[in-house]
């Protein structure tokens, strides 16, 4: 086939063609911390989460959202209220429990401090005592869903910490509680 | 004879009711008022002097609920040494007792006279002669009050002594803990710790030189000592769990201390010098609020081995633990009282917390404050007053109530919440 | 017309069109050094080699050349020791980071300690308490087994125990059925007795009886006249005797309602003392339990206090002066004035004694 009428176009487009890419001037800006931002599945964050994240948190807040606030994954309800003079877990509260037991199994590197409250009546060294009965039983609870020891602490505040001042018995129903601190 | 018979029958009557020649006539009950005593204000020769040290005696003397100072408008004459006090006069006011005085300037110093009269016995009682300096003029207003208070009740007085305390001010994540130490009325505080985490617990050395407290500020409760002269301070615990109560032995080389590190607060004896730790109690209760007798032997603490806290008193020689309160269902935060023989602690009743005295021998338990959200009770060295932590509306507050109930009064408290009070022994 | 095939010539076409697409890339490889500064001047962490060409000036290159070669030296020197830098500084994160990271790994291998021996206390602790429920089940069912032993005892005993009340009450039965017959028996032994003593004493005192009436009628006779020679004189005496003993009756009656109004007077003033003192005596809050003192106190007729001393002591110096002070305050008793003298006798020295009834 003859060659010779195409050769005309070819030509031009072969110029444009090498002008083209002779032009573009490449992305080779801060291209060593850019390989985060390039995975697929990020939530969009990933482009402004590349600075400054170490390599060991990069790894927790990779994996998908499931409804995060500052980091994603850790569940959002972390306060449970106790009765007066009692230190078990209420049956509303065992799904909440239920949920940080599983994510603290997913997550065996994650760590967090139970912080045992207690409202202010009686004498203060005694409600430090109560304030930790109530940290354990929670702890306790975890544990049996198979968290491992050596992801929980356990601190009490006795009624140094109160969430609500005041002394009817609404304010005492919610100073006495557990925080699970991550 | 027988015109005689009703004669003698007569006399006879007669001297048999002059026969008792020995007439003794019983008297059973007394009133308890406070003991009128009238304090005129010293003289200064005219010098200005930046105490009122009249004024600072009567309110000691007041404050204790067993004095009543005449107010010095009814004072019917001014003297101001032995030799100017007419008897008469101050009968006449139904004044039992009459303090006289005089403040001469030397130099920077002052040099105070003051003497006490009894005024039904028409004698001098008391009289003595003292030099301080310008800062010192409290110091000497509340020696005078001491001797004052021993010389006629009998009992030392505890006016010169200190009190430490815990301030909290804010709300929420910005809440400002503070550690105070003061004079017994009030004056003269100055703050020894300042933290944004909660302190408790404060607890005086036997001499008066170092508090032994417990500090949160490392993110869990911790027990130090502090030197108050110097400052300085160790950390003493930093077990796992709670690190509480700390108080002193009598002789000063031990602390008695809650310790959770075993699974649930349990009581500790450490020595101070060698760290070393002996257990007192090993149950799955709370143990906690440990308190020494008197003479070192044994240790009172709260328990709720029974189901709610009640005191139990343990002996340190045959290790034998024995429940002191029956009374009530919530008996905690135990403090002897100095002579041994009966406790100070909270009882709730009905109507809320309060300060209660336990007389260990008798078990008879007897209300002494009439407020609901009472705790932390300190005896006072002199066993005649306890203060402790209450709340007004919102705010909590200081209170002091006398050993039996009768007397008390508010200490009055700036900014924020005041709470955990420890009062110190004797410091002269 | 004609048309000539012209063979048209590719050569100078060629020549053209190859000519101008190299002077095209001449032209576009001019561009090229002009736009690379831009990006690399704003790198941070980089520093990259600035070169400059130009393809026609040769001149200028040399000197430009000479001039970039020295600055290139420099900057040689600067990048080298920048990397230098980096290098180290990123070892020395490397290092920092194995550390925490081993640091890390002592953490977890403490906690994994700790809980393993936590985790084996609880077990041991669960085992023991385990051990320790059995042996209570044990010794339960030994103490009850126990007490059903002894319950059979005990019920045995009381029957034993009751057996033997019976036996002992008949005993006490018989015994006292023989008693009541002694008694009786006894009782009759003693009126038989009684009725002849009284038999005798009656025989003897008939005849005195008899003897003494002899003797009567003979004084009798003696009497009678003696009788009227004392009449007269007796009724004289008599009516004499009658006056004073009128006179006397009555004084004595006066004595004895004057030592009825003394003594209620008396009374009165005792409580009145007991009340004032009471009032004026302020009880030391040091005073112990049982505490008690006696006070002596002396009065003048007008009811000031003369003396007022502890006779005895409390023991306690606040104690003593209290009750002191006390007596000083509720004097004078001005009320003794009003007192009848035999009265006021009583209270010109007296002692109270002070012990509270209701100390805490």
């Amino acid at each position: 086939m003859k060659f010779v009428p195409y050769a005309k176009s070819l030509a031009v487009a072969l110029s444009l063609a090498v002008m083209a890419g002779c032009s573009s001037t490449g992305g080779t800006q801060d291209g060593s911390f850019d390989t985060g931002s390039g995975a697929a599945g990020g939530a969009g964050m990933g482009g402004t989460n590349g600075q400054g994240v170490s390599s060991g948190q990069v790894s927790g807040s990779q994996l998908g959202g499931e409804g995060s606030q500052q980091q994603a994954g850790i569940p959002d309800v972390r306060t449970i209220y106790f009765g007066f003079d009692q230190d078990t877990i209420r049956p509303e509260f065992e799904s909440v429990l239920n949920a940080h037991a599983q994510y603290l199994r997913n997550h065996p590197d994650a760590h967090v401090v139970l912080q045992g409250h207690a409202d202010e009546r009686g004498t203060r060294e005694y409600n430090l005592g109560l304030g930790e009965r109530r940290a354990q039983a929670v702890e306790q609870f975890l544990s049996v869903q198979g968290v491992s020891p050596s992801q929980i602490d356990v601190v009490s505040y006795g009624e140094e910490r109160p969430a609500v001042e005041g002394h009817s018995e609404q304010s005492y129903a919610k100073n006495r509680r557990v925080v699970v601190a991550y | 004879m027988k015109r005689l018979t009703p004669l003698l029958f007569g006399w006879l009557l007669l001297f048999s009711s002059l026969a008792s020649a020995d007439l003794t006539i019983q008297i059973t009950k007394g009133s308890d008022q406070a003991i009128p005593i009238a304090i005129v204000p010293f003289a200064t020769d005219g010098a200005q002097l930046p105490e009122d040290l009249s004024g600072i005696v009567e309110s000691d003397l007041s404050r204790s609920g067993q004095f009543a100072p005449l107010p010095r408008d009814t004072l019917v004459a001014t003297p101001h040494s032995a030799d100017e006090v007419y008897f008469r006069d101050w009968r006449s006011v139904d004044s039992n007792y009459v303090l006289v005085g005089r403040v001469s300037p030397q130099g920077d110093q002052y040099r105070i006279r003051f003497e006490l009269m009894d005024v039904y016995g028409e004698k001098r009682m008391l009289g003595e002669a003292l030099t301080v300096s310008a800062d010192q003029l409290r110091a000497g207003a509340h020696y005078i009050s001491d001797k004052v208070y021993e010389a006629i009740t009998g009992t030392r007085g505890a006016f010169s002594t200190r009190i430490a305390y815990v301030t909290a001010q804010g709300a929420g994540d910005k809440r400002q803990f503070a550690l105070h130490v003061a004079d017994a009325d009030g004056h003269n505080g100055h703050q020894i710790l300042s933290s944004d985490d909660p302190i408790m617990s404060p607890s005086w050395s036997p001499d008066g030189g170092k508090l032994a407290y417990v500090s949160f500020e490392t993110g869990n409760s911790a027990i130090y000592v502090q030197n108050l002269a110097t400052g300085q301070r160790v950390q003493l615990t930093d077990f796992k769990g709670i690190n509480g109560a700390p108080v002193w032995s009598p002789d000063g080389r031990r602390l008695a201390m809650s310790l959770s590190k075993d699974g649930q607060p349990e009581i500790y004896i450490m020595d101070i010098a060698t760290r070393k730790l002996t257990r007192i109690t090993r149950n799955g209760a709370i143990d906690t609020e440990p308190a020494w007798a008197p003479d070192g032997r044994s240790l009172i603490f709260t328990s709720d081995r029974s189901g709610g806290p009640q005191l139990y008193r343990r002996d340190l020689n045959s290790d034998r633990t024995q429940r002191v309160t029956y009374t009530g269902d919530y008996n905690s935060r135990g403090r002897f009282a100095p002579d041994g023989k009966s406790l100070f602690l909270v009882h709730r009743d009905s109507r809320g917390f309060h300060v209660a005295r336990q007389n260990l021998d008798t078990g008879r338990l007897t209300v002494l404050t009439d407020t609901q959200w009472d705790e932390s009770p300190s005896v006072a060295p002199n066993g005649a007053m306890v203060i402790f932590a209450t709340q007004r509306g919102n705010q909590g507050i200081l209170g002091v109530v006398s050993a039996d109930g009768k007397a008390s009064y508010r200490l009055p408290s700036a900014q924020g919440d005041v709470r955990e009070p420890a009062w110190s022994p004797f410091l002269n | 017309m004609a048309r000539a095939k012209k063979r048209v010539g590719y050569g100078l076409p060629v020549i053209l069109a190859v000519g101008l697409h190299v002077v095209v890339l001449a032209i576009t490889l001019l561009r090229w050094p002009a736009s690379d500064p831009e990006p690399t001047s704003s790198a941070i962490v980089k520093a990259t080699l600035v070169r400059t060409e130009t393809a026609t000036d040769k001149a200028q290159r040399a000197q430009e050349a000479q001039a970039s070669a020295a600055e290139a030296k420099k900057q040689q020197k600067a990048d080298q020791a920048e990397q230098a830098a980096a290098r180290a500084e990123a070892e020395k994160q490397r290092q920092a980071a194995e550390a925490a990271r081993q640091k890390k790994a002592e953490a977890e291998k403490q906690h994994e300690a700790e809980l393993q021996a936590l985790t084996q206390a609880r077990e041991q602790a669960q085992e023991a308490a385990r051990r320790r429920a059995e042996e209570a089940k044990q010794a339960a069912r030994q103490k009850a087994e126990a007490e059903k032993q002894r319950q059979a005892e005990e019920a045995a005993r009381r029957k034993a125990e009751a057996e033997k009340q019976r036996q002992a009450e008949e005993a006490a039965r018989k015994k006292a059925e023989a008693e009541k017959q002694r008694q009786a028996e006894e009782a009759a032994r003693q009126k038989a007795e009684a009725e002849k003593k009284q038999r005798q004493a009656e025989e003897a005192a008939r005849r005195k009886a008899e003897a003494e009436k002899k003797q009567r009628q003979a004084e009798e006779a003696a009497r009678r006249k003696a009788e009227a020679q004392a009449k007269r004189a007796a009724e004289a005496a008599r009516q004499a005797s009658e006056q004073a003993l009128a006179q006397s009756i009555a004084g004595e009656e006066q004595a004895i309602a004057n030592a009825r109004q003394a003594r209620e007077a008396a009374n009165g003033f005792k409580n009145l003392v007991k009340q004032a003192v009471e009032q004026a005596w302020i009880i030391p809050s040091s005073a112990g339990d049982q505490q008690r003192a006696v006070v002596r106190i002396t009065l003048l007729p007008t009811g000031e206090l003369v003396d007022a001393s502890i006779r005895e002591s409390s023991g306690n110096a606040a104690f003593d002066r209290s009750v002191l002070q006390a007596v000083e305050r509720a004097a004078p008793f001005r009320e003794m004035q009003s007192l009848p003298t035999s009265a006021q006798r009583q209270f010109r020295e007296f002692n109270l004694d002070f012990n509270p009834e209701d100390v805490r």
